[in-house]
């Protein structure tokens, strides 16, 4: 059938795993082609997040594990195997700064962050940039579909003067031009240290307050990524004493959790972008609702391909489904490739794409700007020149 | 519409009668005796074809409002032409999985028989029943799922003439199901299986597939 016309064929190739798609490359220069071309890349992407199909859960304990998700939500049964990533080293725990459209933003240090496709197996070394202080940064990453780029943003924020007033520092990185700039300072304060920021509708959304010394008064801040500017986004409640919120993402959707400790979790997403009238209750977890009893915190990961379920990741150990029609919880069988003792872990979710990270996709070559090699644990290094060697031959 | 004619009629009548006195008046004898005669004959027609006219237009009115009585009688009928002349007749919600002929019927196109010129008739008559399937059994998910898994136990040519017919008429769930089943039957297959599969051509030299090829060995094996 070699007269099959190229929009059926792009419909049917959208619907592959990647693995597939990159064998498929060698077929002929027409399917290359296809397979290479920017708008297919996109018609994958939105062809993966429609039928919610080739997602994964991401698990970071000491290193970082993923599960297929097509297998959790037909089994309820989530086998987590080893990923091995360019950053896996014993000597760091690799945080997960962001995951978008099927990146990863990986980081063991300020100095060593990449950029990296699960799928392809391609990595890209973001440059270093000069560190102000010796200050964590606070990161996020996203995508800015404006100009088809991929940004992770550094905030950096110490106390000013007086106690009360803060300065920070904000830089951004675009993939694009592969280089680090420096733009308008972020006029709130950020509340939390080891929070990244949540994508949700082209911005990056963080937990903050007007100044350090009001410890109720949180807001949502975000940062759109395409115009790099900073707006507050209507809330569902004023936060008070009473419960602890916390900004997440579901389904694309922001979603704010109202922890109204150890009586029951309120989980609202906000359905339409910027209106405070969308926003919707749409659990309300009690802490008899839960089939183990007890619950500290709760946390949505990403609703069932049905749509009528949501994942919740309960007390960094235990993963959940609730159905939202009969409003009951049910726990998952989970399964480690490593011993579960001391359980503590965060999930992210990920799926496959083609998203191609630029020329550099061998190992993370020193910028050649002449910026400070980054000293690299001695372990990793050696497994560093392995793979340089198996590349070279 | 009567009335007038009825008006009309009376009219002409009394005209005639009017007529007539004045004929009496002036002239006696058989003249007067022959109009007299012919008088109440025509009369009599001019009633008897008011009463015709009458029920004509009775059953003109009846016949003009079909919509109130058919709805509830029989659905709307479609008829569809295949390339290879054969005609088929479904229902107006059947017809409508198709997007294209709902936009043909939206625009008033539709009156006569829609030919379907890229679709065989053996083609069109599985399209038809997986349109009769979706809209007859529309709440029921599982029995669409398994009607769906037993549709697709079909052979290679007819899957594609089916996927080139739902495209052509845009029914977008026939399409997602074709091309979903042609993803899960081609998934695994290596390079060489899927040319032979679709009669693709070998375009590459042998130097730049094994350079493809080594972007990415572990997809290989």
């Amino acid at each position: 059938m070699s007269d099959v016309p190229q929009d059926i064929l792009k419909e049917m190739l959208s619907r592959l795993p990647v693995k597939p798609l990159l064998r498929f490359r060698c077929i002929s220069k027409q399917w290359k082609a296809i397979i290479d071309s920017p708008e297919f890349i996109r018609l994958h992407i939105a062809q993966s997040l429609e039928t919610r199909s080739h997602h994964s859960v991401i698990l970071r304990h000491s290193y970082l594990h993923s599960a297929d998700f097509d297998s959790l939500n037909r089994t309820n049964r989530a086998i987590f195997e080893e990923l091995n990533h360019p950053l896996k080293t014993p000597d760091y725990k690799t945080e997960i700064l962001g995951s978008c459209n099927g990146l990863l933003c990986l980081m063991n240090t300020e100095e060593d962050i990449i950029l990296w496709n699960p799928s392809t197996r391609r990595y890209r070394k973001l440059p270093l940039t000069e560190t102000e202080l010796p200050r964590e940064g606070i990161y996020g990453f996203g995508y800015d579909c404006v100009s088809d780029d991929y940004k992770v943003v550094r905030i950096v924020q110490f106390y000013g003067v007086s106690s009360d007033t803060f300065d920070t520092k904000v830089k951004i990185y675009s993939l694009r031009s592969n280089s680090w700039k420096r733009i308008q300072d972020f006029p709130y304060y950020l509340c939390y240290r080891r929070v990244y920021g949540m994508l949700a509708n082209g911005a990056l959304h963080w937990l903050v307050t007007r100044n350090p010394e009001s410890y109720t008064a949180f807001m949502i801040a975000a940062f759109d990524l395409a115009t790099e500017e900073y707006r507050l986004v209507p809330q569902p409640v004023d936060s008070d004493k009473n419960f602890h919120m916390n900004v997440e993402v579901l389904g694309g959707c922001l979603c704010v959790l109202c922890n109204y400790y150890l009586d029951h979790v309120d989980i609202w997403v906000m359905k339409d972008y910027g209106v405070k009238e969308s926003w919707t209750k749409l659990i309300s977890i009690r802490q008899c609702d839960v089939s183990s009893g007890h619950f500290e915190v709760v946390r949505p990961i990403a609703y069932s391909k049905c749509g009528k379920r949501v994942l919740l990741e309960q007390d960094c150990k235990l993963l959940a489904w609730y159905d939202l029609e009969k409003k009951t919880t049910k726990r998952a069988m989970t399964r480690f490739s490593f011993d579960p003792w001391n359980l503590y872990f965060e999930l992210d979710m990920c799926f496959e794409s083609l998203v191609q990270l630029g020329s550099h996709f061998d190992l993370g070559k020193v910028d050649k700007k002449g910026q400070k090699p980054n000293r690299e644990p001695k372990r990793s290094q050696a497994k560093a020149k392995q793979r340089a060697r198996k590349r070279a031959t | 519409m009567l009335y007038a004619i009825f008006g009309v009629q009376t009219f002409l009548q009394r005209d005639l009668e009017l007529r007539n006195l004045s004929l009496f008046n002036r002239r006696k004898g058989f003249s007067y005796l022959f109009q007299k005669s012919l008088l109440f004959p025509f009369s009599i027609s001019f009633f008897l074809s008011q009463g015709f006219i009458y029920l004509f237009l009775l059953s003109s009115r009846k016949s003009s409002s079909p919509a109130a009585i058919m709805s509830s009688s029989s659905p709307k009928m479609i008829t569809l032409q295949s390339s290879d002349g054969e005609t088929f007749e479904v229902e107006e919600a059947v017809a409508m999985e198709s997007r294209t002929i709902k936009h043909m019927i939206e625009d008033d196109c539709a009156n006569s028989s829609i030919p379907i010129p890229n679709v065989t008739s053996n083609t069109l008559t599985k399209v038809i029943e997986y349109c009769k399937k979706h809209v007859e059994a529309k709440s029921d998910e599982e029995g669409l799922k398994s009607f769906d898994a037993e549709f697709m136990k079909i052979d290679k040519d007819t899957l594609y003439d089916l996927l080139m017919a739902s495209n052509y008429l845009d029914i977008k769930s026939l399409l997602d199901l074709g091309c979903q089943t042609v993803a899960d039957k081609i998934k695994g297959k290596n390079p060489e299986e899927i040319r032979k599969e679709f009669g693709i051509k070998n375009d590459f030299t042998p130097e730049e597939e094994e350079e493809i090829r080594k972007e990415s060995p572990w997809v290989f094996d």
